[in-house]
């Protein structure tokens, strides 16, 4: 099955950024990176046969980078869509385990998940302690999905599924969403174990409360 | 009293201007009501303020003014809450031309290199 890493980036370090797109062509057909308005240009140090390199002009957020490489990859016929970070966050052996059960059949969204292993290595006390159960618990009461993980942004959807699962969130609050649109529309999901490598904190309490204000936000729009 | 005389030169001036944009058509017949009732209301208020008790008596608060005050604040959270609205709705729309421009170059890109490939 033909399968498109789309890769939001934002001010990300171009050495950085061409290693993680190098690691990641031996694992995806496609590559699909979306720079979100930065104020780096890091396209001319990246020299990838399948890289398609798309550009917003002005900072819309990393769910809308994420729509975006979503709407590119599908017009260009992907059938298996994997969302990336591109700071070097995520580990690319991990791509073939997640897009197995979709492969298989099984189900038509992965969410990958830190606390599967064995042994729950890199990840910040807090973090395990505090910030994840909390965010597992308002992820819980806001979607009714449980989950081991929240907002682990490594995730693999079948392109068909891919107008059922479409982001109106811009900002952070996506990757709640996409459990919302997962339960709504009924989508056979499953979980599995990812590494996620800690070169920064990454999101905390403060960007927890950020994301259940824009999705408030997004219920009164609607 | 000289506020009664000002409110009154300023409804006037108000509804001046209301009738002028309606015969220029650039209201529309229920907004020219709407807003020639407000201003006609506002006068009145001024002239009879004894006009504005009694309708506040009339709902349970005590005094003219506070009626105006609390009409005041619940219209402003109103119209707040409506910019609101606007403004996550152009933010969505911000994001759909950002969206579609980018996809387009990328294509149109794409298409260039093959040519230059071919």
């Amino acid at each position: 099955m033909k399968t498109t890493a789309v890769v939001p980036v934002y001010n990300e370090n171009p050495e950085k950024l061409a290693q993680v797109l190098a690691d990641l062509k031996n694992y995806a057909d496609n590559i699909v990176v979306v720079d979100d308005g930065s104020a780096i240009n890091s396209k001319f140090k990246i020299q990838n046969s399948k890289l398609s390199w798309l550009l917003h002009e002005v900072n819309r957020g990393q769910g809308a980078a994420l729509q975006t490489g979503t709407d590119f990859a599908v017009k260009d016929g992907a059938e298996i869509i994997i969302h990336f970070d591109g700071d070097g966050q995520h580990n690319p052996e991990d791509i073939p385990a997640l897009i197995k059960p979709i492969e298989e059949g099984r189900v038509d969204f992965v969410f990958g998940s830190r606390y599967l292993h064995n042994k729950i290595l890199g990840i910040p006390w807090t973090k395990r302690k505090i910030i994840h159960p909390l965010a597992r618990l308002v992820n819980y009461l806001l979607t009714g999905l449980k989950l081991s993980d929240a907002h682990n942004g490594l995730r693999a959807f079948r392109a068909t599924i891919a107008d059922q699962v479409y982001l109106s969130q811009d900002r952070m609050a996506h990757a709640t969403e996409y459990l919302q649109l997962v339960k709504k529309n009924k989508i056979r999901y499953t979980e599995v174990a990812v590494r996620v490598n800690y070169h920064q904190y990454g999101q905390g309490l403060k960007d927890g409360v950020r994301v259940v204000k824009e999705l408030l936000a997004g219920k009164i729009v609607k | 009293m000289l506020i009664q005389l000002l409110a009154i030169l300023f409804c006037l001036f108000a509804i001046w201007r209301v009738v002028a944009k309606f015969r220029r058509q650039e209201l529309k017949p229920a907004e020219f009501a709407m807003w020639f009732i407000f201003w006609l209301a506002v006068g009145v208020a001024f002239v009879t303020p004894e006009s504005l008790t009694r309708l506040a008596n009339l709902l349970g608060i005590g005094r003219g003014t506070d009626l105006v005050l609390y009409v005041a604040v619940v219209v402003v959270f109103y119209l707040m809450f409506r910019i609101f609205v606007r403004l996550e709705k152009m933010e969505h729309e911000i994001t759909k031309v950002v969206r579609c421009k980018s996809i387009e170059e990328a294509k149109t890109s794409s298409k260039r290199q093959d040519t230059i490939s071919k």
